[in-house]
C-alpha cells in the first residue's frame, strides 16, 4: 500500500523515531509502513493521522 | 488488537505483534500437521509407542525453536537499533548478557549436579554451559545483525 506519511512526517519536521515514540511503537513499523511493506491498523493510521494533522484520505488514499 | 490475556505476552509494538502470532500460528499448524501424521502411521502401519513425557518435550521444544528461529531470522527484535554506534552498543550489551548467561547456567547446573569432584565432571557442567553460552550468542548477535541490517535499509531520515 503506497501512502504519503514520509512526506507528511517531512513536513512537519519530524523524525521517524520522533513520530514512532509519539504513536507508541517502534521506529521499524514506521520505516516498513512508509516504504509500503507493512498495512498498520486503523487504530495507527488514526493515531499518526492525527499526530502529522492531516486527514487518513491525506496520507492513505490512492488517487486514481 | 482484542482484548485476550495471551496479549499481555506478546510484544507493544502492533508490527511486531502480528509478526510473532503469524509464527506461532505457522508452529502451531506445522506441529498439528505433525501429530496428525504421527498419529495415522501409529494406528495404521507401524506401532512407535513413544513415550508421553518425550513427545510433550518434543512438542514444546519444536514450538519455542521455531517461533524463536523465526523471530531471529526476521530481525524483529531489535526494531530501534539503526545506526552504528547503536549497534556497536547493543553488541556489546549482548556480549555482557552471554557471560550473565554463562554464570546462571553454571551455578544451576551446578545446583542440580551438584559440585564437580572430578577433571570429567568439571568438564561436563564447563562444556555444557559454554555450549549453551555459545549458541545463546550466535543465536542474539544473528538477530541483532538482521535487525540492523533490516532497518538500515528502512533509515531515510
Amino acid at each position: 500500500m503506497s501512502n504519503r506519511i514520509k512526506m507528511a512526517r517531512v513536513e512537519k519536521s519530524l523524525t521517524q523515531e520522533q513520530l514512532a515514540s509519539r504513536v507508541s511503537v517502534a521506529r521499524q513499523t514506521i520505516g516498513l509502513i512508509e516504504k509500503g511493506k507493512y498495512n498498520p491498523s486503523l487504530k495507527l493510521c488514526i493515531a499518526i493521522a492525527k499526530t502529522l494533522g492531516k486527514t487518513l484520505d491525506d496520507l492513505f488514499w490512492e488517487d486514481d | 488488537m482484542e482484548k485476550t490475556w495471551i496479549a499481555n505476552l506478546l510484544p507493544q509494538d502492533e508490527y511486531r505483534e502480528k509478526r510473532l502470532l503469524y509464527f506461532i500460528a505457522e508452529a502451531v499448524f506445522i506441529l498439528g500437521v505433525s501429530l496428525f501424521l504421527y498419529l495415522m502411521v501409529e494406528s495404521f502401519i507401524v506401532e512407535m509407542d513413544m513415550p508421553g513425557d518425550r513427545m510433550a518435550l518434543l512438542c514444546i521444544g519444536f514450538l519455542i525453536t521455531y517461533t524463536t528461529l523465526r523471530s531471529t531470522l526476521t530481525g524483529i527484535e531489535y526494531p530501534d537499533v539503526a545506526s552504528e554506534k547503536r549497534y556497536q552498543k547493543e553488541k556489546r550489551l549482548r556480549i555482557y548478557s552471554t557471560i550473565h548467561f554463562w554464570i546462571i547456567f553454571l551455578f544451576i547446573s551446578i545446583l542440580f549436579k551438584g559440585i564437580p569432584s572430578n577433571l570429567e565432571e568439571t568438564f561436563d557442567i564447563g562444556g555444557s554451559a559454554t555450549f549453551a553460552a555459545i549458541f545463546f550468542f550466535i543465536l542474539n548477535y544473528l538477530s541483532l545483525k538482521k535487525s540492523y541490517k533490516k532497518n538500515k535499509d528502512l533509515l531515510d531520515d
